[in-house]
């Protein structure tokens, strides 16, 4: 996939509101998830880890 | 190797997992199948912590092993999936246009339309903040590379999202330069 070589100065039809919008929705939805609590089942399984690793 | 990880690597790792969620929900959507890809890239996280270098950064390495799972099953899956445009574009128009919480949505979905590294690329730096140099180190790739996968997501992003809105919108459009390199910007709406 050639992808390197499109890189134009300026970023036609991306006006800054609109991007500054879309930029804030990105953060939005990224800081939703980061924001979470940790699914339970990534604490069971470190401590399980753990566990197997201090044993073994 | 064993993997006997001291406390503070138990913690570490702990800490990293929001983030990673994160970007592992960003990839796949909010599904199990990014749910896996976390809990995978822990177990190997684990059974591989002598490959990681104390000090430097936890989340970091763990992104590339979760990356490496996402690209490797998705070579395996890549006949099952490919997204057909017109099915997005449909599903968006069908959306009425109402408050941010929609706007999350359509964004959710229009990110599943990117190609993967595109996806990537701009959740990497539009969406959790890196620098073009942090993602394109975790990405192995070159930093134009990564620059350019940003950029198209951009527009490819914003062409999906923008007709979807009301005026407000339309008017942000319409302040562009005239006419100017439309043909970046895939044409989903017909007139």
């Amino acid at each position: 996939m050639p992808e390197a070589d499109v890189m134009p100065a300026h970023e036609p039809g991306l006006g800054p509101d609109l991007r500054a919008h879309l930029g804030a929705q990105l953060r939005a939805a990224y800081r939703e998830v980061v924001n979470e609590p940790i699914p339970q089942r990534f604490l069971r399984l470190l401590d399980e880890l753990e566990h197997k690793g201090a044993a073994g | 190797m064993s993997s006997d990880g001291p406390p503070d690597v138990k913690r570490d790792l702990l800490a990293a997992i929001p983030r990673l969620r994160a970007l592992a929900i960003g990839l796949c959507g909010k599904s199990d199948r990014a749910e896996d890809l976390v809990q995978e890239a822990l177990m190997r996280a684990w059974a591989n912590l002598s490959s990681f270098q104390p000090g430097t950064n936890m989340g970091a390495w763990l992104y590339t092993i979760l990356r490496n799972e996402f690209y490797t099953d998705l070579r395996k899956r890549r006949h099952e999936v490919p997204d057909p445009d017109g099915m997005l574009a449909a599903t968006l128009v069908t959306q009425p246009s109402q408050e941010s919480r929609v706007d999350l949505k359509d964004l959710r979905l229009a990110l599943s339309s990117l190609a993967p590294p595109q996806r990537e690329a701009i959740l990497l730096v539009g969406a959790s903040g890196l620098s073009y140099e942090e993602a394109a180190q975790m990405c192995s790739c070159a930093v134009g590379t990564m620059k350019s996968r940003v950029y198209r997501a951009r527009v490819r992003l914003m062409s999906l999202l923008s007709y979807n809105r009301g005026g407000q919108q339309d008017a942000a459009w319409d302040g562009r330069e005239g006419g100017r390199g439309d043909a970046a910007a895939p044409a989903l709406v017909e007139e």
